[in-house]
């Protein structure tokens, strides 16, 4: 290898060549494994490089944008896998869920909608990045549910799950929502942080964390109205959180 | 940086049509992505178009990501900083006299971050103050500056040949000088 090509595999490793410059290289380089390596060493020491380039936050709307330009050719999200969902349900066809709040009153519906109006807020503004996002996905019973949850502070006493659904059918007469989370340490027992009677197909929820805690999956069951305190196996969608960091 | 399995298992997921692992990316690396850009075309809003491609570039070619070819963070970086360039070449938009220093950022998405961020920072900016000025000139403009060997060689009114030699001097330099300033070379299988 020369020294001519050595510049050149330094210059394109900064991306400094144009693009033909770069395309011949690269087509050289499929010929010369002596120049592929010294191409691929730099490219390698180009990454050190990448530890300086400052962290810009970029506008808050900005990946609502990017899904915007993503929406004609977006792929629906795939609904949870028959076997994700029975992970969720079992444990709560024997292990008697707690629930957060109040079981409701056989007939009452009104008091799920104020139910509602308390635990579910605006947005959340002011929550900051969250820890933990799951993409929900409506079950086989509701297929074009979907959205997002975020989890915020979870790790303290004062953390949120946030979730924002679209698509959401409204419940049949003496039906409701309610959503579940699900913590590492709790043997499998999904623990209920709120309820909500859906006034548009859109919503935004938040609602206060059991506590502190590893949470893997939210859930959102469909109850009837007084029903039973135990989740009723029957879920609108759901979904596994990722941590963002 | 970070970067491991996990974000090659948000590219599969991204693959198959996930969005949410496509959000989950963008917190990751929304803001270095976007960093990148605006370093390159210096102003906003072309900065948040170029990284709009840079996810949308993500979702559209995730399929086609090599693992072993580059991290998932230097492959994006990768993509925002050749969209910016050819931003600031479409718009003819590049920032009058762009000064060879070395940026270090004040807003980091978080304190852990940031303070992450500022060491690491500090010691690429230690490494490039040990590379001679004249080869630490061309290696900012070429790379946090999105410029040409031919337009460095016009800027600093030096012949293209030795743009380019010093280029590689400054590279065989700071390959060199990774150790001693305990900087991660990122060499791919």
């Amino acid at each position: 290898m020369n020294e001519h090509e050595r510049d050149a595999a330094a210059a394109a490793a900064l991306g400094a060549l144009t693009p033909d410059e770069a395309a011949r290289l690269e087509e050289e380089a499929t010929r010369n494994p002596e120049l592929a390596a010294e191409l691929d060493e730099y490219r390698a020491t180009i990454t050190v490089l990448e530890a300086s380039i400052a962290r810009e936050r970029p506008p808050a709307d900005l990946f609502d944008r990017v899904l915007e330009r993503l929406e004609p050719e977006t792929t629906p999200i795939a609904a949870p896998r028959s076997h994700d969902v029975a992970r969720w349900r079992k444990p709560m066809s024997r292990i008697r869920a707690r629930r957060l709040v109040p079981a409701f009153v056989a007939g009452v519906a009104t008091a799920a909608a104020a139910i509602a109006l308390v635990f579910a807020l605006s947005d959340s503004d002011g929550l900051g990045s969250p820890d933990a996002l799951a993409a929900v996905a409506g079950t086989e019973e509701f297929p074009n549910v979907r959205g997002e949850a975020r989890l915020h502070g979870a790790t303290g006493d004062d953390g949120v799950v946030v979730v924002d659904l679209v698509d959401v059918p409204t419940p049949a007469a003496g039906e409701h929502y309610e959503v579940w989370v699900l913590r590492e340490a709790s043997g499998g027992e999904m623990e209920a942080v709120g309820v909500f009677r859906p006034t548009s197909s859109s919503v935004d929820l938040r609602f206060t964390l059991p506590g502190p805690g590893d949470y893997q999956a939210v859930d959102v069951s469909v109850e009837e109205d007084g029903g039973a305190p135990e989740h009723s196996g029957r879920s609108l969608a759901g979904g596994r959180f990722e941590p963002t960091a | 940086m970070r970067d491991d399995g996990d974000d090659a298992a948000l590219i599969r997921r991204i693959g198959e049509g996930d969005t949410g692992a496509l959000r989950v990316l963008y917190e990751r690396y929304g803001a270095i992505v976007f960093g990148m850009a605006l370093r390159v075309v210096g102003d906003r809003q072309t900065a948040e178009e170029c990284t709009q491609d840079v996810f949308v570039a993500v979702w559209r070619s995730a399929g086609a990501y090599d693992a072993e070819r580059a991290s998932v963070s230097t492959w994006m970086i990768s993509i925002a900083r050749n969209r910016a360039v050819d931003a600031v070449r479409r718009l003819a938009a590049r920032p009058a006299q762009p000064q060879a220093e070395v940026f270090v950022s004040d807003e980091a998405p978080d304190t852990a971050d940031r303070a992450a961020a500022l060491e690491s920072s500090e010691r690429v900016a230690a490494a490039l103050a040990d590379l001679p000025e004249t080869q630490r000139d061309v290696v900012v403009l070429a790379y946090f500056h999105g410029l040409s060997h031919s337009e460095i060689a016009e800027r600093l009114d030096l012949p293209l040949g030795t743009v380019k030699g010093r280029m590689r001097l400054a590279l065989d330099r700071l390959r060199a000088l990774a150790p001693q300033y305990s900087l991660d070379v990122e060499r791919q299988s």
